[in-house]
């Protein structure tokens, strides 16, 4: 509840920062959560005994529980979530006064919605999902399972899109460390490089994505 | 964002054969420079990590778009617009997220009208 609060005042921030994009990311982050819904549930009941301190205290051990369920999601939750707490601190008065009306709606949601089991493939322990997302997921299933049926091909992921810019990779002039020899390049590659732990196809990637991107805005 | 949705879709109707992982997929440089916008200036992104948060976003956008098709799927309607995905994200739980991007569409309106109102002059 409390993670989905401070989403909410980020997602604001962005929205006044026109950065729209970012706030795609983190309505991601809501769906992972919501797909998670014994936790949400379980904090949604806790806070109505506990303070705001303690139940931001309490989610990362429920976060534990649902990465005992859902071991792939564990990782992502972190550092999003390490950038959340800083500037919750920072505001521990302003959310109480929004606080009061939110949480007794998301506890009637709590109440009404406890959770609707999601058939997996898997003989393992049914994953609730919220219901409003029931039918959504279910076709979305089908239309992943029609892609990978029809097309096979599209799951192997290429370590380049173009074989001319990889031949051009191939033979540019490579200094100490492997990084290309150029005075103006190296400071973009050492960007690159900072910002991705892995070096070349990772710039070839990025340099190869760069490229697309215009492309893909003005489709 | 109206843009890339109508982008891709256009693709796949394009490409009866192979969904390409360009088509499918945002392209990951981009993916990584709005990861790096919430991080401090100094971390570090694994590729592992923007490929996965490719694969999820990625999917969420997917997620949305066919909340929204359906919804104009019943009612006989072929363009899906800003106010379908808004209902979309509302009809979703996403009540949270709804709200600011029905006043960034707002806006966006907003701005499209005085741009129409007040042609660049060509020189």
């Amino acid at each position: 509840m409390c993670v989905d609060w401070d989403t909410v005042l980020h997602v604001n921030q962005e929205i006044m920062t026109s950065t729209h994009d970012l706030s795609d990311n983190e309505a991601d982050d809501q769906q992972q959560s919501e797909s998670q819904m014994e936790p949400l549930s379980a904090n949604g009941i806790s806070y109505a005994g506990i303070a705001t301190q303690n139940v931001q205290y309490a989610t990362p051990s429920q976060l534990g529980t649902g990465h005992a369920v859902v071991p792939p999601t564990y990782p992502y939750p972190d550092p999003y979530y390490r950038s959340i707490f800083a500037p919750y601190d920072a505001q521990t008065y302003p959310p109480q006064p929004y606080g009061g009306n939110p949480m007794v709606h998301l506890q009637l949601m709590g109440i009404q919605q406890a959770g609707v089991p999601l058939p997996t493939d898997t003989v393992e322990e049914p994953v609730f999902v919220n219901a409003k997302q029931y039918h959504g997921i279910l076709r979305r299933r089908q239309s992943r399972a029609k892609a990978e049926s029809e097309k096979k091909a599209a799951r192997n992921r290429k370590p380049y899109l173009h074989e001319s810019r990889h031949l051009h990779a191939l033979r540019r002039a490579r200094g100490c460390g492997g990084r290309f020899l150029n005075s103006k390049k190296d400071e973009n590659q050492q960007d690159e490089v900072a910002s991705t732990d892995e070096s070349q196809s990772t710039i070839n990637l990025n340099s190869d994505k760069n490229e697309l991107a215009p492309s893909d805005r003005t489709s | 964002m109206m843009d890339n949705v109508g982008g891709s879709s256009s693709n796949i109707a394009e490409n009866s054969g192979i969904i390409r992982e360009q088509d499918r997929l945002l392209p990951i440089a981009n993916v990584g420079k709005i990861m790096k916008q919430i991080l401090p200036p100094n971390a570090k992104i694994s590729k592992e990590s923007k490929e996965t948060m490719q694969e999820c976003v990625s999917e969420f956008i997917s997620f949305v778009t066919s909340e929204a098709s359906e919804k104009c799927r019943k009612e006989r309607r072929k363009t899906v617009n800003g106010d379908d995905i808004c209902w979309a994200l509302g009809s979703l739980g996403f009540d949270d997220y709804a709200e600011p991007l029905r006043r960034y569409l707002q806006r966006y309106r907003e701005q499209e009208l005085d741009r129409a109102n007040n042609p660049p002059k060509r020189g």
